[in-house]
């Protein structure tokens, strides 16, 4: 199975652009630097970005395995924003009793949120 | 009218959904005669009618390869349910359709319920039901067991059904398997012993050779006749199941009008999800979700409750007048019952995250993604299941490994589930880490290594099983991988509720007992310990200075001791015994108890050291007393060696 | 048995392959099992992910299967 030339790339680009973005954050979060330390937190972005990684040339060579790849990005992708979301939520909660200060971002969010439109494209393409 | 129905399904095909939603809250569990394979019982009015519905294992087949085969057949034959509903994946016929046709042979008053409907709708495929129900002469219905579409229809259609006889359809063997038949049935008609059995069934099973059934001839003086003439079909076994798979095949081609498969996205998860590099790593990142999503999501919720629980002692103290009421209230019962109540936000979270991970059919392939490295510590793929449902609680964690083909496999996987730490013991470590270590940070990771202590134990555990119990065996591994889903929220809260629930209750009962007992112990003489102030004087001391001397190399107070003590029960006890012993304020006193190193050690020992009483019941029951027993005997010592050799560490490079 | 080039164990096949089960040498349990789940003698399955690292995962009859290797030895296919 091939996929079109034109969507391989964007896929392809957009992956590239993903796995430096995981790339970066992992680097931040293990070493502590600007961010909260989190190493564990950091080893798992690492594990995405590599998966954004090893999708990319077989995407460009437009093949579903490299899709696949892709496609597996996303999902973790989306349940790290999706889990970060909720404790975010739950910190909002507490502040709002005032047990605590107002809780801070996580980076997760706003990567998954990034990532929403490449998951969107890529649905409407393999539909 | 009252009729006994039975649900019967491949696994993963929504049966107990359906059989939720048929019963509701009318369930009884229990147990199989004998065997050790759960037994759900439940009720439901449908039309004036009681119907006792019993759900049957889920199982493949009807062959007597296994026990759930064997429990679902022989309550077919032996107890003769008016209605037996046979609940199909309608996105995979083929497959599905293997046991109802077992079905009609055994002359099962069968009702179809094509499950799934939803999705092979939106797949596109297209069913002929009426066609299927005119081919398998018994009523089709179309279900989707998680909207209760269809429901009230397959209501309707088994209540009609009890009374109404099936048209009889036989399918033909081929010519060569269906002389034999006819003969065997000739012989079969004659004996007095088999006049319970369906002849064309019993016939059928001759052939293939089933054991059990083999094992009724040989009672019966056709015995050798029977047998010669069944030994003109070579190999019956498999020239029968293919022929059964031939017969599906023309079914289907007749029903069937359009399908196409849609497992494309599956698929594709899988290559990344399984792959030989990125499966562990992404099975330990989705880990890592569930529990960072246990701890830190819940974590809010547990400070409210907190909150609100000292307010109300707050007022309790300072409104009771009479002192024994007061310290009853506040001590005992707020004290005790509100400590474990803590606890209830992060046990839901648990067990949602865990009924996600479950329903989106992620942990089939974990027990995929793991095959091989639990295979080189001695356990099977499935183990990993069995495991992960232990962080929930140990008792669905043992039941779990029944999936485990390999009595050995099992055997093992059973025994090191207690080191698997439940979710009873998470308010012990997260008590203790956060009373004797200053940083929150070394609070989480001192709890976090709780689990990885357990892990670790349980693989040397696994290990030394294997080597000095259990020799080595070939390994076989075969699951079936259900398609990815996206889980259902309204799903997963009902789960995490049911089986959340146990929590909230035990803390009703139970833990409301203890803390009593435990209230009363420490307060009383009354006189001497000056209404539980001077507490050194109390009952429970004495208890726990008998104790202590057990306990003195590790440093820990006699305080501990009792919580232990109570613990042997039900580990929540401990947390409640803490609160009952020290008062309200159970943070600043139990700060008092330990120093980090002991505290660290103790929180170790709790984790391994006794199996819950519930734990144990399940554990006899499905692997016997002897394993049992060492099992009781091996948690018993690892807990003074690894909390020794904590301490022993600890003082060795400075650390008190 | 003829052992000719094309008919191999299930655990040699590589992603994509398609091929039709000849025979299954497993014990007696074993080969029910694999009946009941769809895996009989002229079964057409498909590879869909297999790796030296485990189970091999096939798509037989409309359903997905993952298999141990050990198992998959026993399992002999004619590629087609
Ligand atoms: N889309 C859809 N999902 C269903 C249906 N019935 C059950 N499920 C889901 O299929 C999964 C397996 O169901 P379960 O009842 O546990 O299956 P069992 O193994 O047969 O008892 C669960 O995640 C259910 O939510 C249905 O009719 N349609």
């Amino acid at each position: 199975m091939k996929i079109g030339m034109k969507e391989s790339r964007i896929v392809a680009s957009y992956a590239v652009m993903a796995a430096i973005a995981y790339l970066l954050v992992a680097i931040l979060e293990i070493t502590g630097v600007k961010i909260t330390r989190d190493i564990l937190g950091g080893l798992a972005l690492f594990v995405i970005s590599a998966i954004y990684f090893a999708g990319i040339k077989e995407t460009v060579a437009r093949s579903y395995k490299g899709i696949s790849f892709i496609f597996g990005g996303i999902i973790l992708s989306l349940i790290f924003g999706i889990m970060y979301l909720f404790i975010f939520l739950a910190g909002i909660l507490e502040y709002m009793i005032g047990n605590a200060a107002f809780p801070s971002i996580r980076v997760e969010i706003i990567l998954a949120l990034l990532i929403t439109p490449l998951a969107y494209y890529l649905y409407r393409m393999i539909k | 009218m009252k009729a006994k129905v039975a649900f019967i399904g491949n696994p993963n095909v929504g049966k107990t959904e359906l059989f939720n939603r048929f019963t509701g809250q009318h369930q009884h569990v229990g147990n199989w005669p004998g065997v050790t394979v759960e037994k759900k019982v439940g009720k439901c009015v449908c039309y004036g009618n009681e119907l006792e519905i019993v759900d049957l294992p889920g199982t493949y087949s009807l062959t007597a390869y296994s026990i759930d085969e064997l429990i679902a057949r022989n309550f077919i034959i032996e107890e003769k349910p008016d209605v037996v509903v046979d609940i199909i994946d309608s996105t995979n016929l083929e497959r599905n359709l293997y046991l109802t046709l077992s079905l009609l042979e055994m002359d099962a008053n069968v009702v179809v319920a094509l499950n799934m409907w939803d999705i092979a709708r939106n797949k596109g495929m297209e069913i002929d039901v009426k066609k299927l129900e005119e081919l398998l002469g018994v009523p089709v219905v179309t279900t989707v067991a998680i909207t209760g579409e269809g429901i009230e229809k397959l209501k309707e259609t088994i209540v009609k059904a009890i009374k109404g006889k099936r048209r009889k359809i036989e399918w033909s063997y081929g010519k060569d398997v269906e002389e034999v038949i006819k003969e065997l049935q000739e012989i079969i008609s004659k004996e007095e012993k088999f006049k319970d059995y369906p002849s064309r069934w019993l016939a059928i099973k001759i052939i293939e050779g089933d054991e059990e059934i083999i094992k009724k001839i040989e009672e019966s003086k056709y015995k050798d006749e029977l047998l010669k003439i069944a030994s003109r079909i070579k190999d019956g076994e498999t020239v029968i199941a293919e022929r059964r798979y031939k017969i599906i095949g023309k079914i289907i081609e007749e029903v069937l009008k359009k399908e196409e498969e849609e497992w494309s996205f599956s698929d594709m998860l899988d290559h990344v999800f399984l792959h030989p590099i990125f499966g562990i790593p992404i099975f330990l990142a989705l880990m890592y979700v569930a529990f960072q999503f246990t701890f830190s999501f819940s974590a809010p919720f547990s400070d409210m409750i907190d909150t609100f629980f000292s307010w109300l002692g707050e007022i309790a103290k300072n409104n009771i007048s009479n002192a024994m009421m007061a310290s009853f209230i506040s001590d005992a019962v707020l004290a005790g019952v509100g400590s474990v109540l803590v606890f209830v936000p992060p046990i839901f979270s648990l067990f949602f995250a865990l009924s996600l991970l479950e329903n989106s059919g992620y942990l089939a392939r974990a027990a995929v993604v793991m095959d091989r490295i639990m295979h080189k510590i001695g356990l099977h793929g499935k183990s990993i299941i069995s495991m992960i449902m232990g962080f929930g609680c140990n008792i669905p964690g043992i039941l779990a490994a029944r999936t485990i083909e390999n009595k050995r496999d099992r055997i093992i996987t059973v025994m090191i589930n207690p080191l698997m730490s439940c979710s009873a013991r998470l308010p012990v470590y997260i008590l203790l880490a956060g009373v004797i270590f200053k940083s929150s940070a070394m609070a989480g990771a001192a709890v976090f290594s709780m689990y990885l202590l357990g892990v670790g134990l349980a693989i040397i555990m696994a290990m030394i099983f294997r080597k000095f119990l259990f020799g080595g065996e070939p390994p076989t591994f075969i699951i079936e991988l259900p398609r990815y889903m996206f889980p259902k929220i309204s799903n997963a809260a009902r789960d995490m509720w049911e089986k959340g629930k146990w929590f909230i209750i035990k803390a009703g009962t139970f833990i409301f007992l203890v803390a009593i007992i435990v209230w009363f112990l420490s307060s009383f003489p009354w006189e001497a310990t000056h209404g539980g102030v001077y507490i050194e004087n109390s009952y429970a001391a004495l208890l726990g200075h008998a104790i202590e001397p057990a306990l003195r190399p590790f440093g820990w107070r006699w305080q501990a001791g009792v919580a232990l003590f109570f613990g042997f029960l039900a580990k929540e006890a401990i947390v409640g015994t803490f609160g009952a012993l020290a008062g309200e304020s159970a943070s600043v006193a139990v700060a008092t108890w330990f120093t980090p190193l002991t505290g660290f050690a103790y929180m170790a020992f709790v984790l391994i050291y006794f199996p819950c009483v519930a734990t144990l019941i399940v554990m006899l029951r499905e692997i016997g007393k002897k394993y049992t027993l060492i099992t009781i005997t091996y948690t018993i010592s690892l807990a003074f060696i690894v909390a020794g050799l904590i301490e022993l560490i600890g003082y060795a490079v400075g650390i008190t | 048995m003829n052992m000719t080039n094309n008919i191999i164990p299930l655990a040699f096949m590589a992603p994509g392959e398609r091929g039709q089960i000849v025979e299954i040498r497993g014990g007696y349990g074993m080969a029910k099992r694999l009946y009941g789940m769809g895996l009989t003698p002229n079964s057409v399955i498909e590879v869909i992910v297999s790796n030296p690292a485990g189970p091999i995962l096939v798509n037989v009859r409309g359903s997905r299967v993952a298999i141990g290797k050990g198992m998959a030895m026993k399992i002999f296919v004619r590629r087609i």
